[in-house]
C-alpha cells in the first residue's frame, strides 16, 4: 500500500510541458476564431478608456495619500511592540511597584490615617501601570506564572483570614498562601478592607502590617521578574516577537481583542449578572479604573507598535474605524461613575454599563475584522 | 465556417480536461490517507484558523448562535481560580491538590510546563506491577495544599541529562520528615495534556476504534493496540479515551475526576442533586460540571499551516507512512452520528488527530512503573494526538513532549519510542539529515 502511486520526479516535467502546451492551444483557440474574437476586442476597446481614467487616479490618489512616511514592515512593528510598548510599560510597573512597596514600608513603620491614604493612592498608581499591559500578557505573564503571582482574582478570604488571624505573620506563612492570597488583590484586600467600609489605619493589626510588607516586597519582584523575562537577548521580546515578525501583527491583534473581550464579558459582564462582589478590584472600588486603563492598553498597543500605520497602509477604512471605535469606548469608560460597586444596584448605572459593553464588543468585531484583512 | 469553431472549442475543452486530469494524478505523490477529504481541515468543520497563541482557546468554527453563546458563557468556568470555602472541612478547593484552576496547569488550553503547578504525579507501589495505591496517598500525589493544611509531599524535580535526552529524576519527602524511595514508590508526571478537539475525539464510534486494534498482534507488523475498558460516570462500560493513559471514557467523566483529584473539589452525583459522592455539599454543582464538559467539547483544533498540496504536506507524509508512524499515529478518524450531540458540527466529520486512541507498549524507556490501577500497564502509553504539535510551543514557549515534558523538542520525542515503535525509531534515526528535516518540518506544520 505504502507509495504505490508515486510518480518518478522526471514525470513532473511532463506536467508543466503540459500546461505549456494546453494555454498555447487555448490561446489559438480563442484567437483565431472569429466570433470569440471580435466579441472581446468590442469589450476592450470600450473598457480602454476606463482602465485609463482609473490607472490615472490611482495614481493620483497614491501621490496625495496623507502618508507622510513608508507603512512600516513586519519587522518594524514587532520591534515598536517590544521597544516602545511593552518593555517601557514593564518599566513603569516595577517603578510603581517600588514606590508602592516603600509606601507599605513607611505605612508599617507608622500606621498613621496619612500615610494609610498614600499607601492607597500608591497602590492604585501601581493597579494602573499594570492593567495597561493587559493586552500582551500573553508570554511571560501567562505561561510564566507572573500573572497569577500579581493578580489572582478571587481573593481567598477564609486561608487569609486564618492566616491573619495567628500569633505572628511570617514571611514563611506568606509563603504558604496561594496565588489567590497574595499579589494586587491581597494587599487590596487588606489595605482597603474587605467590608463594606473602608478599614481605619488604627485598626490595622500587627499580623495585617507585617502583611502588607511581605506582600508589597513580593509585588515588587515578581514585577521584576515579569520585565526580565521579557528583556535581553534571551528574553521573550528579542528570542521569540522580534524573531517572528510575521506572527507579531496578529498576536497584537489576538491581544487587543482578548483584553476587549474579557473586559466587556468578563469584568464588566460577569459583574452585572452576579453582583458586585464579582468586580475584581471591589474592594477599592477601582474597577471603572482598571476598565479604563485596559482600554487604553489597547490603544497604547495599537497606536505605538504602529500596528495603526501598517493597518492604514493597508485598509485605511477599516483602520480609521478601529481607531473611533475605541477612543469611543474608552470615552464611555470613563464616564463611568467613581465607585462602580456603590452604583451596581442602579438601574441607570447598569445600562451605561452595557453600553460600554457593546462599545467594547463593536471594537472586537472591527479588530477581527482587520485581522481578516491583514492575513 | 461555424462547425470548425465549434470543433476547436471543443478539442481546447478536452485538452482542458485532460490537463487537470494529468494535473490531479500528479499529486498522487502521498500516501494513500492524504488523499482522502483535506488533511489541512484537522478538525473537519470545527477546525480553527487560527495559528496564533489563542489558537487552542478559540471557539470552533461551525457552532451556531446559541451553541457559540453557551460556549462563551461556559469559557469562565475553565479559569475559574477556587478557593477553600466557610462550611464542612474540605469545602472549596483542597484541601490538598495539585491546581486551583483547570487554566493554570492547561496553560491557554495547552500543554503545562513539567514544573509544579502545571504537572502532577501519578504513583503506585512498585511492588505488585504498580497497581497498588500508596498508603495515605492513592494514586495521586498532591504537593499542594490550602493554609493550615500540609501537602501529601513536598517535591524536588531534577532533570538528568543522559546522551542528549533527558530523564527526571524526583524526590518525595512527607511532612514528617520520611521520603518516599524511588525504590518503593513509582511515580509518574503527567504534564496538563492540550485541550483540543476532544469533543470530536469523544465522537469517533467506539467500533470504529477497536476495528484498528490487534493486542496480539495477529497481522504480525510489530503493532499491538489494545483498548482500556474503564467505568464510565453512568456506569457503563466505555472505552477509555482521554489523559496519557486513556482512564477516562468521556469529557464529563474526565472533567470530574479533574476537579476531585487534581482540585480536591466535589462534583454533584447528578442532574437534581447538590450532593457529592461523599454525601456532602457538592463543591461544584451539576450545572457548572456540565458547563465546563460543554466548553471543552466545543473546543476545535487548528488547522495545519500548510496546505495539503504543498511539497511540505507531500514529502513529510510520505516519510511519517514509510516509518510506519501511521500505524499507531492513525492520521484520520470520523466521528458518527449522534442526534444528542451538544453541537451539531461535531457529527460526521473527517478529522485529523493522528491517533488510534489506543494503548502500545513504548519500551522500557518510557516506563515509569505506574500501571493506573492495572487499566494498563506501566509501560503502555495511549497514542498521543498529533493535531496542534507545531503550535505546542507557540502557546507556551517552553513546553516538552511525552507524558512528562521531557522532551524538548519533536525530534527527541521521537528518540524516545521504543517498544512495539522501537523499529520506526530506529528507521528515523537512519534517516538522511535531509529526511529528517522533512519529516520535522511536516510535523511542525500540523
Amino acid at each position: 500500500m505504502k507509495g504505490i502511486f508515486r510518480i518518478p520526479a522526471a514525470a513532473k516535467k511532463g506536467t508543466l510541458r503540459c500546461a505549456h502546451l494546453f494555454i498555447g492551444y487555448f490561446s489559438l483557440v480563442i484567437f483565431h476564431n472569429e466570433p470569440i474574437h471580435s466579441f472581446l476586442m468590442k469589450r476592450i476597446s470600450r473598457l480602454v478608456p476606463l482602465l485609463g481614467a482609473a490607472a490615472l487616479s490611482a495614481t493620483i490618489a497614491s501621490a496625495c495619500s496623507p502618508q507622510s512616511e513608508a507603512a512600516p514592515t513586519d519587522q518594524e512593528v514587532s520591534s515598536a511592540l517590544v521597544n516602545d510598548v511593552v518593555l517601557p510599560s514593564y518599566k513603569t510597573l516595577v517603578g510603581a511597584t517600588e514606590k508602592l512597596n516603600k509606601a507599605l514600608e513607611k505605612l508599617v513603620d507608622d500606621p498613621t490615617s496619612a500615610n494609610l491614604d498614600a499607601a492607597r493612592a500608591e497602590w492604585k498608581a501601581a493597579r494602573k501601570t499594570w492593567e495597561r499591559t493587559e493586552t500582551w500578557a500573553y508570554g511571560p505573564a501567562e505561561t510564566d506564572d507572573f500573572d497569577p503571582n500579581l493578580d489572582d482574582w478571587p481573593v481567598s478570604t477564609k486561608e487569609l483570614a486564618e492566616a491573619l488571624s495567628e500569633k505572628d505573620f511570617t514571611a514563611d506563612k506568606f509563603d504558604d498562601l496561594d496565588t489567590t492570597g497574595r499579589g494586587f488583590h491581597g494587599i487590596e484586600y487588606v489595605l482597603f478592607g474587605g467590608g463594606d467600609k473602608p478599614v481605619e489605619a488604627a485598626d490595622l493589626t500587627t499580623q495585617q502590617l507585617a502583611y502588607l510588607k511581605v506582600a508589597g516586597a513580593d509585588l515588587e519582584k515578581n514585577a521584576k521578574g515579569l520585565l526580565a523575562a521579557w528583556s535581553g537577548p534571551e528574553g521573550f521580546g528579542k528570542a521569540d516577537v522580534e524573531a517572528d515578525p510575521a506572527k507579531t501583527v496578529n498576536d497584537i491583534l489576538e491581544g487587543m481583542s482578548g483584553c476587549l473581550d474579557e473586559v466587556a464579558n468578563g469584568k464588566l459582564g460577569g459583574a452585572l449578572e452576579a453582583g458586585k462582589g464579582e468586580l475584581e478590584s471591589t474592594f477599592s472600588g477601582n474597577t471603572g479604573a482598571d476598565v479604563v486603563s485596559n482600554l487604553t492598553g489597547v490603544q497604547v498597543a495599537w497606536e505605538k507598535s504602529r500596528l495603526q500605520a501598517l493597518a492604514q497602509d493597508k485598509d485605511s477604512e477599516l483602520a480609521n474605524q478601529l481607531t473611533e471605535e475605541l477612543n469611543s469606548a474608552i470615552s464611555k469608560a470613563k464616564a463611568l461613575p467613581a465607585r462602580l460597586n456603590d452604583k451596581l444596584d442602579d438601574q441607570a448605572t447598569r445600562e451605561q454599563v452595557k453600553e460600554l459593553m457593546a462599545a467594547i464588543m463593536q471594537v472586537v468585531d472591527t479588530t477581527g475584522a482587520l485581522q481578516g484583512k491583514l492575513e | 465556417m461555424r462547425f470548425h469553431s465549434l470543433a476547436k472549442i471543443l478539442l481546447g475543452f478536452l485538452a482542458l480536461l485532460i490537463a487537470v486530469g494529468l494535473g490531479i494524478s500528479f499529486k498522487l505523490d502521498g500516501p494513500v490517507w492524504a488523499r482522502a477529504g483535506d488533511p489541512q481541515r484537522s478538525a473537519g468543520v470545527m477546525t480553527v484558523f487560527n495559528r496564533s497563541f489563542t489558537a487552542f482557546e478559540t471557539p470552533a468554527e461551525g457552532l451556531n448562535k446559541a451553541e457559540l453563546d453557551r460556549h462563551i458563557e461556559t469559557d469562565p468556568l475553565f479559569e475559574e481560580s477556587h478557593v477553600p470555602l466557610v462550611g464542612h472541612l474540605g469545602a472549596g478547593l483542597g484541601p490538598t491538590h495539585n491546581a486551583k484552576s483547570c487554566a493554570s496547569c492547561h496553560i491557554l488550553n495547552g500543554r503545562g510546563k513539567p514544573i509544579a503547578g502545571q504537572s502532577l504525579f501519578r504513583v503506585a507501589m512498585r511492588d505488585g506491577g504498580g497497581v497498588e495505591p500508596v498508603p495515605g496517598i492513592g494514586f495521586q500525589l498532591q504537593d499542594k495544599a490550602i493554609y493550615g493544611h500540609r501537602p501529601e509531599a513536598n517535591v524536588e524535580r531534577v532533570w538528568m541529562e543522559e546522551g542528549g535526552l533527558r530523564r527526571l529524576q524526583s524526590r518525595f519527602s512527607r511532612p514528617d520528615g520520611k521520603d518516599l524511595t524511588n525504590e518503593t514508590v513509582a511515580r509518574s508526571l503527567r504534564i496538563a495534556p492540550p485541550m483540543i478537539g476532544m469533543g470530536l475525539l469523544e465522537a469517533i464510534p467506539e467500533s470504529d476504534l477497536l476495528a484498528h486494534a490487534d493486542p496480539d498482534d495477529q497481522d504480525g507488523d510489530g503493532i499491538s493496540g489494545r483498548p482500556v475498558w474503564v467505568e464510565d460516570h453512568d456506569g457503563k462500560r466505555r472505552m477509555g479515551r482521554f489523559g496519557w493513559k486513556a482512564i477516562s471514557a468521556s469529557v464529563l467523566q474526565q472533567s470530574a475526576n479533574a476537579y476531585r483529584d487534581d482540585m480536591g473539589l466535589t462534583t454533584a452525583t447528578g442532574p437534581d442533586s447538590e450532593i457529592a459522592a461523599d454525601g456532602k455539599p457538592a463543591d461544584i454543582s451539576w450545572e457548572k460540571l456540565d458547563g465546563v464538559t460543554y466548553y471543552t467539547q466545543t473546543l476545535g483544533a487548528p488547522a495545519t499551516a500548510k496546505k495539503a498540496s504543498s511539497s511540505v504536506v507531500s514529502r513529510g507524509s510520505i516519510l511519517f507512512d514509510q516509518l510506519q508512524c501511521a500505524s499507531c499515529h492513525v492520521p484520520s478518524q470520523r466521528t458518527g452520528i449522534n442526534p444528542g450531540a451538544v453541537a451539531m458540527a461535531l457529527n460526521e466529520q473527517r478529522i485529523w488527530p493522528y491517533t488510534d486512541l489506543l494503548l502500545h507498549d513504548m519500551g522500557p524507556g518510557l516506563d515509569d512503573g505506574v500501571a493506573e490501577e492495572g487499566l494498563s500497564l506501566s509501560s503502555e502509553w495511549r497514542t498521543a494526538p498529533l493535531w496542534g504539535l507545531g503550535m505546542a510551543k507557540r502557546v507556551n514557549r517552553k513546553v516538552g513532549f511525552l507524558h512528562d515534558g521531557r522532551a524538548r523538542t519533536v525530534e527527541e520525542a521521537i528518540l524516545w519510542h521504543g517498544g512495539e515503535a522501537a523499529q520506526s525509531r530506529q528507521d528515523y534515526e537512519n534517516l538522511s539529515n535531509k529526511k529528517k528535516r522533512q519529516l520535522l518540518a511536516w510535523l511542525d506544520q500540523l
